[in-house]
């Protein structure tokens, strides 16, 4: 009796004959049934994104884009978790330790930080109480990193309260406090002392700012308050949403300068801005790295557990491990000497980084010891980040591969187009014989109502049956070989079938490397994450401009970033 | 200087809680006609069932297949269901769930619709526990309840758990036997308090001034952020005054409800492997938040989504948890999953002995309970002689308990065959024993009466 067999692959015998096809086609909006609102998700429907959820694959042929670009409405964006210990880590080289306690962002649709999900539970709430606690002790016992400049014993109104105030108020609402502000400070600060002395009312003031709307939110506001009309954003505001894209941090003293003199609306400055920022690597580098790890899901490989029987080679450490190849990978393109910053090379590239623990996946010898080194990889069998195993791995079961979810994810987030899953479910059938390829096991897909979906993406599937539940390339399964050809209707094609024919996998990226549709949605992606909104909430002139800036830089993913923040709707919103 | 909150406390003390804190308050209102003060604990767990769970036999004559076993210890304070459903939406089988087990198909779950009945009468307005982790296609989730559509985290290790309840049970000294409360100067922790409240009616203040900036939309994030602030406050007062009547006769002597049980000190996140280790930690931080009115609603989640984390631990010895219950379910896997609800029903089981072990009044803290315990659907994998339903993880024939009589509402120790009615309707006759007047709970549409009568 075998413990811990993984899925079988359910062959799809005795379709239902009434299976709704319109679902594939990419109608946002619910085509079940009507059976209910799906409760708090922004228009993405229930389905996963892999499979399912709104679709919107075929961009119209024409889109009237000629007016002003509509902008997005004005908000407050909660700080992610990584920003705020960020935050606390380069304002005051401290970071509370109960933020540990916070859980994961929610995720469903999309990237993890759109701000419509970001909300403040009692929980959160509490532990940011907890964490304020730890901040205020910290302030106490290194008053000069919080300017505090006399005895916090003998703190009082005066010069260094006022000092105190302002220096720190300004670390963390990253914007000069108004008078007004100040004030009411300094007197919670007097209430407070009266009601512990000095040192509990820096805690206090500290957990104060710490709780307060200003710090763990941006505002997007402008100051124009009218409903309806434009608001642009004040500088303030700007350096903030330029430092928390680009470093999931505050705005440096650089920034908060510029900000002050009112240099951010200059278009010219806030570019030459936003290209500092990104060359300083260290910051900038982790920040894309997140954008990365979730556009392809990498918080996958922490929970990706391989059949030990069946991958001995699969241990825990391996995750990290792969997590870090990704990161230097990317690295390599972006910011290291050589680096030609193209999302072409990342797409493409037969190279990537290995230790002990991984060059086996590839076949690689003579690799020792922990460290991570740059080799090539057989061009035959690899092209670029898809075919490695941080995203194999990831979207892998446990003892087998994962034939239509791998191929469902590439449409859905490498060609933005999110295939709904069917509309009464996925029908029962019987399990598939023994020792059957993927192919085989899937092949029905092709047959009868589920054709109209399964051939968008399951082509790409077929053709990732080449790499293993760990990422390792084969070329036979169960002693058959596998036969890695398909098709793929193209967005760019109105989905024309059957398609672009491919012969293995690193043939598909070499021809769709050629054409339009892997490079917009790219833009798109982040765009979207960018704007802390969802993708289908993203404006379509507005991801057709971002997209055509994206082909004219030749690719390049800093000109990408650039082309964001250089758009209108970076630095203006609506009421 | 004090400021005592007199909305909470006085509630608590007109009904006879906070007795052990106040020696000369007797009168035990259970005597009296007084509504019970009822709790709600729920558990679910991840992946679904094994299909064949669902007990058989009517009535107060059911048997119960492996999967629920260890609840034979207490048949007489459980109800079980035959042909329930846990309805869903379309879409990914576990994304639904985690939207509808405990959200009935509202954006607020249904846990939350307690909670917010309940809040004017504890400390805490409800507390939400969340292991294991989450993930697949099942989305991301910190947790199944929601308010709004947004997901709240549960607290996942615990010190966490343990520090929400523990730090809201006030009460020390017995008060003198003069009955007049001495003015003292406020103690370090009167002061601490009073701090608290300072510093959150600053920032109540500043949440209301961006509130007014904000359109309807994103106001409605604030508002709920606001809500959040108010559970961070305290009653200031830690003395309770006695009654004047000094003669009153003395409490009978039962087992004091309210034992702060010693701080657990473990903050490294649950994972399932780590549930043998940590589960009754969490276990007795929710009776003792029972016991001491800190909350009266609790829920917990026992890995969502499609967790697909390694367990082994006792019998269970599970590769990958999604994957193994898409398994065989007539052999190896099927026997895994069935271990894995075996574990569960264990925990459910200690929970619902520490509840019956617990004095509330003349009652058991378990009879003014309702304790469920349930999963993401009625058979994660079809086996090859069952076909219940033409969907994928049929919902229906799902395992489901109610432990409990939540008040003297109900009798218990029988099955009710609840013909295909979805969990929804179980929840209708739990929210009727909270003192809700309302036919129908979560999405109206998924409802048609309360199923326990």
């Amino acid at each position: 009796m075998k413990a811990g067999v993984s899925l079988p692959a359910v062959g799809l015998a005795g379709l239902a004959a009434g299976l709704m096809l319109a679902a594939c086609t990419g109608n946002i909006g619910d085509a079940r049934g009507g059976s209910g609102i799906i409760p708090g998700s922004a228009g993405a429907g229930m389905a996963p994104v892999g499979v399912g959820g709104s679709a919107g694959s075929s961009p119209p042929t024409t889109l009237n884009c000629t007016g002003a670009l509509p902008l997005a409405p004005s908000r407050a964006w909660r700080l992610t978790t990584t920003q705020i210990a960020n935050t606390l880590r380069d304002q005051f080289g401290f970071v509370p330790p109960s933020i540990g306690s916070l859980p994961a962002d929610t995720r469903l649709d999309g990237f993890a930080n759109q701000s419509a999900k970001l909300t403040i539970s009692p929980f959160v709430a509490e532990t940011y109480f907890a964490m304020g606690q730890e901040l205020g002790a910290n302030a106490v016992a290194n008053p000069s990193r919080f300017g505090i400049t006399c005895d916090v014993t003998k703190l009082a109104p005066g010069a260094c309260l006022s000092g105190f105030l302002s220096a720190t108020g300004q670390k963390m609402w990253r914007r000069p406090l108004t008078p007004t502000e100040l004030a009411s400070l300094t007197t919670l600060f007097t209430t407070t002392s009266g009601q512990g002395g000095p040192g509990a009312a820096v805690t206090s003031v500290i957990q104060a700012l710490f709780l307060s709307p200003n710090f763990l939110h941006r505002t997007e506001l402008g100051t124009v308050a009218q409903p309806g009309s434009v608001t642009p954003l004040t500088d303030h505001e700007i350096a903030s949403a330029l430092s928390y894209l680009l470093w999931d941090s505050a705005p440096d003293d650089e920034l908060l300068s510029l900000a002050s003199q009112s240099q951010l609306r200059d278009r010219t400055v806030l570019l030459a801005q936003a290209r500092r920022l990104f060359d300083a690597r260290d910051k900038s580098g982790a920040a894309i790295n997140n954008f990365l790890q979730q556009w392809l899901r990498i918080e996958n490989l922490s929970f990706a557990v391989k059949d030990a029987a069946m991958f001995p080679i699969a241990t825990p450490e391996i995750t990290e491990d792969l997590k870090e190849e990704l990161r230097l990978f990317s690295n390599s393109i972006l910011f290291d000497t050589g680096g030609d910053r193209s999302f072409k090379t990342l797409f493409t590239a037969s190279y990537t980084f290995v230790n002990a623990r991984t060059a086996p996946i590839y076949g690689i010898t003579g690799v020792t010891g922990n460290a991570m080194v740059r080799r090539d990889l057989d061009r035959t069998q690899r092209r670029g980040v898809i075919s490695m195993a941080p995203f194999l791995w990831g979207k892998s079961h446990a003892s087998e591969t994962n034939l239509v979810g791998r191929g469902a994810y590439f449409r859905a987030e490498l060609l933005c187009h999110r295939v709904p899953l069917p509309a009464g479910g996925v029908p029962p059938g019987a399990f598939a014989p023994p020792n059957s390829t993927g192919r085989q096991k899937f092949e029905i897909h092709s047959t009868g109502g589920c054709a109209s979906c399964h051939q968008l993406f399951d082509g790409i599937g077929f053709a990732l049956e080449n790499y293993d539940a760990i990422g390792r390339f084969r070329t036979t399964e169960f002693g058959q070989t596998i036969d890695p050809t398909g098709t793929l209707p193209l967005p760019s094609e109105n989905n024309a079938l059957p398609g672009m024919a491919f012969s293995t996998f690193v043939d598909l990226v070499d021809k769709l490397a050629e054409k339009p549709d892997l490079y917009g949605c790219f833009a798109q992606q982040y765009a979207s994450y960018a704007a802390g909104r969802d993708l289908p909430e993203i404006d379509a002139c507005e991801k057709q401009a971002i997209a055509d800036q994206f082909s004219r830089a030749n690719y390049k993913v800093d000109e990408l970033l650039l082309a964001v923040i250089g758009s209108p709707s970076f630095v203006d919103r609506k009421n | 200087m004090r400021n005592i909150k007199f909305s909470r406390r006085s509630l608590l003390r007109g009904l006879g809680y906070g007795a052990p804190f106040c020696a000369g308050l007797a009168k035990n209102l259970y005597a009296q006609t007084a509504p019970r003060i009822t709790r709600v604990a729920m558990f679910a767990y991840a992946n679904g069932s094994h299909y064949g769970s669902e007990p058989t036999g009517s009535g107060t004559t059911f048997a119960l297949k492996p999967h629920l076993a260890p609840l034979e210890a207490v048949r007489n304070d459980i109800i079980v269901f035959k042909n329930l459903t846990m309805i869903r939406d379309p879409g990914n089988a576990h994304r639904g769930a985690s939207f509808s087990v405990f959200g009935l198909g509202n954006a607020t779950s249904v846990d939350q619709v307690f909670a917010n009945q309940l809040k004017s009468t504890t400390p805490l307005a409800s507390l939400e526990l969340a292991v294991g982790q989450t993930s697949g296609d099942g989305g991301v989730i910190p947790g199944l309840s929601q308010v709004n559509g947004s997901f709240l985290p549960g607290a996942n290790n615990p010190v966490a758990a343990y520090q929400r309840i523990a730090d809201r049970i006030t009460g020390g000294a017995p008060p003198p036997s003069t009955g007049t409360p001495p003015m003292t100067t406020p103690t370090e922790a009167e002061q601490a308090l009073l701090r608290r409240k300072s510093v959150l009616d600053f920032v109540k203040e500043d949440v209301k001034m961006l509130r007014g900036r904000l359109g309807s939309a994103e106001a409605a994030k604030l508002d709920f952020y606001t809500e959040s602030l108010r559970t961070l406050e305290r009653d200031i007062t830690g003395i309770i005054p006695t009654p004047t009547n000094p003669t009153t006769p003395p409490p009978p002597t039962t087992t004091p409800m309210c034992t702060k049980i010693p701080a657990p000190t473990i903050t490294t996140r649950t994972m399932m492997n780590d549930m043998p280790a940590h589960s009754r930690l969490y276990l007795d931080v929710v009776a003792m938040a029972f016991a001491c009115n800190v909350t009266r609603v609790a829920s917990m989640m026992w890995g969502g989504g499609e967790n697909n984390e390694r367990i082994k631990f006792g019998n269970i010895d599970i590769s990958a948890w999604h994957s193994v219950s898409h398994g065989d379910p007539d052999s190896g896997p099927g026997q895994q999953i069935i271990n894995m609800q075996v574990y569960f029903a264990q925990e459910f089981l200690y929970f619902v002995q520490k509840l019956k072990s617990i004095s509330d009044g003349g009652y058991t803290l378990l009879d003014n309970t309702a304790a469920i315990l349930c999963t993401q659907n009625g058979s994660s994998q079809l086996g090859a002689a069952a076909n219940f339903a033409a969907t994928d993880h049929p919902p229906q024939h799902a395992p489901f308990v109610v432990a409990g009589s939540c008040g003297g509402a109900w009798t218990t120790g029988r099955l009710i065959d609840i013909g295909g009615r979805n969990h929804n309707d179980v929840y209708v006759s739990i929210a009727r024993a909270i003192g809700m007047n309302v036919t129908t709970i979560g999405r109206a549409s998924w409802c048609k009466g309360p199923a326990i009568t």
